[in-house]
């Protein structure tokens, strides 16, 4: 025994606040008490209240114990959860008046508890949805469990209930080895120790000076007893999962509680409730065996939860065994080492998909649910909102949790791998298979996902043990109603021109032109546009749609589209498969007018990584427009290229293909300036694209899309000839960037920085300044 | 083989680094020219600002990806942001991080200044130890920002004008176009407060780089979340600087030579692995070690770069020709 | 040789003999017999190891002066920077002394207790009896004795400089304090020899240094043979002529002996096949003290390396720099005397012990043979560190403690041929 040790920097008893929190005995008698204190008042109220309005039952065993607390708290802390575990509190006190006795030896098997868990708890949950929901049931099941465990605290001693029959005890131990704390002892100290008295501290008859050299805090429920009686008891931080890539002494029990586990709950839940509320759930293997049953069965169970449940166990099992079999005969070793070597690989694959997923249902429902249950049951009246709503977009950072639960697993694998001892090239070969469970685990993620995308979720859920909690909000999008003033009807001499947003949809709503491909990347992205006419900031729908539309791809060949008309607006929609431009014609031929009008759409895709090439980039036209407007492209040089105030554009006009003379070409810009001129000979007219976007400084967006139309009228002898070309360009750089400012700034901030510099060097000379004490 | 192990290990590395730098200096500057195309996930900052860059950084793709809306992100659709991550680390996982040492542009650019000061004959500043300690984590705080701050803008909690937010904060976006003649990086952008906080920051950071870098070997390095990046997945890498502690007399050539101020390349002689995230892997501590291969660089354990005496005097120009001459 | 010249001139003129003649004498006598058995107790030395013999023979017998024209700085100790001194075209001494009529004399001023060596060079210094007086005497405050003796020396009218030195290496503060120290010396001696330290001079005298340290690996590189073509004893020689001899000379010389040492490799000599090798370390043997070294040779031992600050200490650090101009060089330089020094005067012991077993299993020594001065305490306080480690890694390791005067010598010569022969049976077990 010591009285004072010089404690490591990463020791958490000697931080200040942790420390306090994990090592002072008052405030942990405190906190278990309070804990006692709650889960008995929660079982009264249980059996006294058995209503809806028994908001703290539920709240306290299902929203804070049971997932929420031991989640979060198992993979980070270690069994924090046993230290204040009312069960345990009670037990330390009652064992010591107790009869003593040593546990008979069938009972000293900790399969005991996890079947217990497995079996009695979840198989009862797939089975009899419902049955523990109830506060009554809540109380019951809880009441029962501590009778039966302070009678076995009574008779037997060391704390045998939490080893063998606590149904959660081989769990929280199997998990716990997630964890980035260590109860250990300082080994200086240690060597020269006689009296052992950490040893004798402890309530369940373990030795903790062993703890680092066994790499393994066996059944150590972190109660702390032994951290008064000596001090050289240190509890560290270390690497997230550490004791896992070192050697110990595996458990049987704690490999199979992860695989157990992660049947029946990930696996089951993906089965039952993911693809169980798919469209397609009837074709499922589970609900077959079900229809077959059922008439055996009767309708008191839930038959298809009892065979999805036992599908998970059955393919878990078996992608677990099978697995290590294959790779136990690849490396040459027996299957039992190994399965239970390299089966702890498996932990972090129930756990960190779960923590997300208690993470975000606290954030969703379970932080609304603790405070009202909390509150209600002190006789108060509080209303909070969730943290969070579902379908949040941040909440989607929770589904990454299983990922890194893969990865983690993988990782483990492969550290666990290094430590057998074997050859190199067997490993790698036996890696896959001894990784299959992961792998498994990994599809049926995958499998849920795309079943889910494919044939959706089913009207109305499939299975009945959870009813209207569960119906999913679909997202109301924003439907504003369409107005009837959007619509015109188009005169022969009236100009027509496109526009990418739905003119009949105000605000926002009008992003609808810009279709996402949603959550399917491999879906080619497509694009609408609507034909209008009018003005150009307020552009109408075109009534009468007497012409053609055309659509020509980014290599200049014709390709189909799609002609909508929603509420009297007409637009197309295509495909936009590549980078480069998209041309869109209209072609009116009214008897003494022809009108064309014209879009180029550019699509430019960061990600697709296309070769750039100018063809994909150069106008193009059709024959059927007989006359033509194209804007020439003037050093575009790539797809990140966009227009600019200040840009030169130069537009030529062609009829039947031959440069036309003497139209009139007309410029006007979204704010109304305007400018004609007449072609050259070589059919060109010439544009400067202005200025006039000049908000106030801080309301300018310089992403800001100025629109401009340009139209070409020519009349010959019989005809007359309307053609329309719109486009957008941006603010000038220059409008709001400035390289004078830079300039000026950098050369001051130069001359400051190398003045600066040259005094110091010079000047200032300041020996042996390395420590300052604070006054 | 034994002769070609002496040749590289009697070699002068400064010359064979000055060609080599200079050979990727052209490849990554003016690579474009040449229809040079090494992609957009090069663990270096070949900026992408420049027009005829022979290959990007790939901070500049992995912002733009990662500040995809969440929905999307955490989606099949990401497979873009994972092919992307996969090449960047096998690019990496070649050359660990020699190509900081040798391939980085903006490296290159400060070897550069270093020789214009040797030139002028100034002396070079060092950092104290807690100034050192404290300057190193700025890099972190940086990765932080090309990590983290698209994550944030693609949860809306950003605004769009922090897209690419650290690109406008580097002094790569400035700099490197230069060579290209495109100084139209050089401008303070006046339109949003957030966009004038991020140019002015690229901008004084720029001006911080070339003086820093004039007074200090590798300045900009220490700043570099790059840097930071490589070091995450350094364990990784096929390259291995290692260090044969029990050969090692701590005599401090190595830190002597070192851009980097690393010290433990001096006084660890307990790690085999002795890269450090400052590390560039310049490899000028091998070329400096006068200890028989206390300092080696692996791949695959095949020792292809170790100390040895005699190359250690030969770079030295330690030799007997004086002695004739006098 | 000496000796008999000296007899002759009593004969004829009959002088009365002046102290100072009989302290040359004595000494003259301690070189002779020393050198003799060097000279001839062994079959075969290298024949360029004549050109020490006669330098030792010159400097200790003769008493000729070297360096008659130029400025000679004394140097108290290792840690005073050759390069600088040399790059201001003065000459170092090393002033570190192995003779026991200089210990004797010594005596008187120092505590009898104290280090024989410190005691020899205070000693030699108020006898005034040098064959190149320093003018100059630079005193690092290395130990607590040498650090003493500085101020002894000052009061006997010499120009003594004290050169600042921390006594611990590890951290910054430490390092810079160093590196200031070696600055400060360097301004104060340009100033006094009214030299400008220049670029290109401190350059040369860096590689020239360095490519004597070079020849001196290259030399020791020899040793590792299972047959070493040169004793311990021959080295130790070679490597204290470095204290006083002109450098050019030393280079050429020691170069002659590299070369012929390389022929001997190839033609494999096998006249120390089986010996025992060991690893030599503790307080420097400094000519004409070989005892200890002579005795394990004698034993049929064989030195294969050693560790201490007259031999390998003395060439271990080569100086590398990264810029070639004087604010990088001075430092480099000053970095040189300090970070690998493994002087027991440090406050941590593990540096040393790290070259011990490093050298025994580069050397694939067998054994490794500590001696300690009588009266250095560091030595002997850190002895038990060395002999526990040793003890750890499996070597076996002899801890000597002697003085230099030849009173033990049937004591030493037992226990090392002791441990000589136990170390012979732990082969033939093997």
């Amino acid at each position: 025994m010591v009285d004072f040790i010089k404690r490591d920097k990463n020791d958490i008893f000697g931080k200040k606040i942790l420390g306090f929190l994990f090592k002072n005995q008052k405030f942990l008698l405190c906190l278990r008490v309070l804990v006692t204190f709650l889960f008995f008042y929660a079982i009264f109220l249980g059996f006294s209240d058995n209503s809806k309005g028994n908001l703290f039952t539920s709240a306290l065993f299902w929203g804070i114990f049971w997932s929420f607390f031991m989640v979060t708290t198992l993979p980070t802390f270690g069994r924090v959860f046993c230290s204040i575990c009312p069960h345990g509190f009670l037990g330390k006190y009652i064992s010591k008046i107790g009869l003593k006795k040593s546990m008979p030896r069938w009972m000293q098997n900790r399969f005991l508890g996890l079947f217990l868990l497995v079996l009695g708890w979840w198989g009862v949950y797939y089975v009899f949805p419902g049955v523990y929901r109830t506060p009554f049931g809540t109380a019951m099941l809880f009441l029962v469990m501590t009778l039966l465990s302070l009678v076995i605290y009574f008779l037997y001693r060391d704390m045998s209930y939490c080893k063998y029959i606590c149904p959660i005890g081989t769990v929280t131990r199997a998990f716990s080895k997630l964890s980035f704390t260590r109860l250990g002892t300082y080994k200086s100290a240690c060597s020269e120790c006689k009296t052992f008295d950490c040893a004798t501290a402890c309530p369940y008859n373990l030795k903790p000076f062993k703890f680092d050299k066994k790499n393994s805090m066996e059944d150590c429920t972190l109660c702390m007893e032994c951290t008064t009686a000596c001090e050289s008891v240190n509890f560290k931080f270390k690497k997230p999962s550490f004791s896992l890539f070192e050697k110990f002494k595996p458990q049987k029990a704690e490999v199979w509680a992860y695989i157990l586990i992660l049947a029946s709950i990930p696996i089951a839940m993906a089965f039952h409730h993911g693809i169980g509320r798919s469209k397609v759930a009837k074709d499922m293997i589970w609900y077959k065996t079900a229809e077959i049953f059922k008439p055996l069965l009767g309708n008191s169970l839930d038959s298809v939860g009892l065979f999805a449940y036992l599908y998970a166990m059955l393919f878990t099992i078996f992608a677990a065994t099978i697995g290590m079999y294959i790779a136990s005969k690849i490396l040459k070793k027996p299957f039992k080492e190994l399965f239970y070597n390299l089966g702890y690989s498996y932990a972090p694959l129930f756990i960190f998909a779960s923590l997300g997923h208690a993470l975000s249902g606290f954030f969703t429902r379970g932080y609304e649910k603790i405070v009202e249950g909390f509150a209600w049951a002190f006789g108060l009246s509080v209303d909070v909102a969730p943290l969070a709503k579902r379908g949040d977009d941040w909440l989607m950072i929770f589904s990454a949790f299983k990922w890194l639960a893969i990865i983690w697993a993988v990782m483990i694998l492969y550290k666990r791998m290094k430590l057998l001892k074997a050859d190199k090239m067997r490993k790698i070969v036996a890696f896959p298979f001894a990784a299959l469970l992961i792998i498994f685990y990994f599809g049926v993620n995958e499998y849920r996902e795309y079943i889910i995308d494919t044939y959706g979720r089913a009207d109305n859920g499939m299975h009945s043990n959870r009813g209207a909690g569960h119906t999913r909000h679909s997202r109301a999008k924003g439907r504003q109603g369409y107005s009837k003033s959007t619509l015109a009807y188009a005169k022969p001499n009236d100009t027509l021109f496109f526009t990418d947003r739905n003119p009949a949809v105000g605000g926002r709503g009008g992003m609808m032109g810009m279709m996402r491909a949603n959550r399917d990347s491999n879906a080619i992205p497509k694009r609408s546009f609507w034909l209008v006419t009018k003005k150009l900031d307020k552009p109408k729908c075109v009534k009468n749609i007497d012409g053609k539309f055309y659509i020509l791809n980014v290599n200049g060949e014709l390709v189909k589209s799609k002609i909508k008309s929603k509420k009297g607006c007409t637009s197309i929609t295509f495909e936009v498969p590549k980078n480069g431009y998209y041309t869109i014609y209209y072609i009116r031929d009214l008897d003494k007018i022809v009108n064309v009008a014209k879009y180029e759409y550019k699509r430019f895709n960061h990600g697709s990584n296309e070769e750039f090439s100018k063809d994909k980039i150069t106008p193009k036209t059709i024959k059927k427009a007989t006359v033509d407007i194209t804007r020439l492209r003037d050093g575009e040089d790539s797809f990140y290229y966009s227009l600019h105030a200040g840009d030169m554009l130069r537009f030529k006009v062609q009829k039947d293909g031959k440069a036309l003379q003497g139209a009139r070409v007309t410029l006007k810009t979204q704010f109304g300036w305007q400018k004609s001129v007449r072609t050259d000979k070589s059919g060109i007219a010439k544009f400067k694209l202005i200025q006039d976007y000049n908000p106030k400084w801080e309301k300018f967006n310089k992403r800001f899309r100025e629109k401009f139309l340009v139209t070409a009228v020519y009349k010959d002898k019989s005809d007359k000839y309307k053609v329309s070309y719109t486009a957008v360009y941006r603010p000038s750089r220059e409008a709001y960037q400035s390289y004078a400012y830079a300039l000026v700034i950098s050369i001051i901030l130069l001359i400051i920085l190398s003045l600066g510099i040259f005094i110091y060097r010079y000047k200032v000379q300041k020996p042996f300044k390395e420590v300052t004490f604070d006054e | 083989m034994n002769k070609i192990r002496e040749f590289i290990n009697y070699g002068d590395l400064r010359k064979f680094r000055f060609w080599l730098q200079l050979f990727f200096f052209i490849i990554f500057i003016y690579g474009g020219y040449m229809a040079i195309d090494l992609g957009r996930n090069l663990p270096i900052f070949s900026c992408g600002y420049a027009r005829e860059t022979g290959g990007n950084c790939y901070f500049l793709g992995v912002q733009h990806q990662l500040a995809r809306p969440w929905s999307r992100l955490f989606s099949y659709a990401s497979i873009g942001v994972l092919t992307g991550f996969l090449t960047f680390l096998l690019w990496f996982v070649v050359f660990n991080k020699a190509w900081c040492g040798y391939a980085c542009p903006l490296g290159t650019i400060q070897d550069w200044i270093t020789s214009f000061r040797k030139f002028l004959k100034i002396p070079y500043s060092t950092y104290t130890r807690p100034q050192y300690q404290f300057l190193k984590k700025i890099k972190y705080v940086f990765l932080f920002i090309v990590i983290i701050f698209p994550l944030m803008l693609g949860l809306g909690l950003l605004d769009g004008e922090w897209r690419g937010a650290f690109c406008k904060m580097c002094p790569g976006r400035l700099i490197t176009p230069l060579f290209v003649g495109d100084y139209s990086q050089w401008t303070l952008d006046f339109s949003t407060g957030t966009a004038l906080f991020l140019t002015a920051f690229g901008m004084g950071f720029t001006v911080v780089f070339f003086v820093g870098s004039f007074i200090k070997k590798r300045f900009f390095c220490f700043f570099c979340p790059m840097s930071a990046m490589h070091y995450i997945f350094s364990d990784w890498a096929l390259l291995r600087l290692k260090k044969d502690g029990d050969k090692c007399t701590k005599c401090g050539d190595c830190y002597n030579v070192c851009d980097m101020q690393i010290k433990d390349i001096a006084d660890d002689v307990k790690s085999k692995n002795i890269l450090r995230d400052d590390c560039i892997f310049c490899m000028k501590c091998v070329a400096a070690c006068p200890e028989e291969d206390a300092l080696h660089v692996d791949i695959f354990n095949i020792k292809v770069f170790t100390s040895t005496k005699g190359g250690f005097a030969k770079r030295m120009n330690i030799n007997n020709k004086q002695e004739t001459k006098k | 040789m000496g000796f008999a010249q000296a007899k002759g001139d009593n004969k004829m003129k009959r002088n009365i003999e002046t102290p100072k003649d009989k302290q040359n004498r004595h000494k003259a006598m301690e070189a002779v017999a020393m050198l003799d058995k060097i000279r001839h107790d062994f079959i075969q030395p290298p024949k360029n190891m004549d050109y020490f013999y006669d330098l030792y023979e010159k400097v200790y017998c003769k008493r000729e002066s070297l360096h008659a024209k130029s400025v000679k700085v004394g140097t108290m100790c290792i840690q005073v920077p050759y390069e600088i001194i040399y790059a201001l075209d003065a000459v170092p001494i090393r002033l570190c002394n192995g003779f026991y009529t200089d210990d004797e004399i010594g005596s008187d001023l120092a505590p009898s207790k104290a280090c024989p060596l410190v005691k020899a060079t205070v000693g030699q210094f108020s006898s005034n009896n040098f064959s190149d007086k320093p003018d100059f005497v630079i005193s690092p405050t290395t130990c607590d004795q040498k650090s003493k003796s500085g101020a002894i020396i000052e009061d006997m009218g010499y120009l003594v400089y004290d050169m600042e030195f921390p006594r611990t290496k590890e951290s910054e503060e430490s390092r810079e304090y160093w590196r200031r120290s070696v600055r400060k010396f360097t301004k104060e001696l340009s100033k006094n020899l009214g030299k400008k330290l220049k670029k290109s001079k401190l350059k040369k005298t860096i590689q020239r240094i360095g490519y004597a340290q070079y020849l001196y690996h290259q030399l020791n590189d020899l040793r590792k043979e299972p047959n070493p073509p040169i004793l311990g004893k021959d080295i130790f020689l070679v490597t204290n002529a470095f204290f006083f001899d002109k450098i050019d000379n030393w280079i050429e010389a020691t170069q002659k002996l590299y070369e012929e040492c390389k022929i001997r490799v190839k033609n494999e000599d096998k006249t120390h096949k089986n010996s025992p090798r060991i690893v030599y370390t503790g307080s420097p043997p400094i000519f004409p003290n070989l005892k200890i070294p002579l005795l394990i040779e004698q034993s049929d031992g064989i030195i294969v390396a050693d560790e201490t600050c007259s031999a390998n200490r003395l060439f271990n650090d080569m100086v590398s720099i990264d810029e070639w101009f004087l604010y990088d060089m001075v430092d480099a330089v000053a970095d040189r005397y300090l970070k690998g020094c493994t002087c027991p005067i440090f406050t941590k012991n593990n540096d040393r012990i790290r070259r011990v077993i490093d050298l025994v299993k580069e050397y694939k020594a067998e054994g490794v043979v500590y001696q300690a001065f009588a009266g250095c305490q560091v030595y002997e306080m850190e002895q038990r560190s060395v002999i526990e480690a040793m003890e750890k890694e499996g070597i076996p390791i002899l801890y000597l403690e002697s003085d230099y005067s030849p009173s033990h010598l049937g004591q030493l010569t037992t226990r090392i041929e002791a441990f000589i022969e136990s170390l012979k049976n732990r082969r033939r077990r093997r």
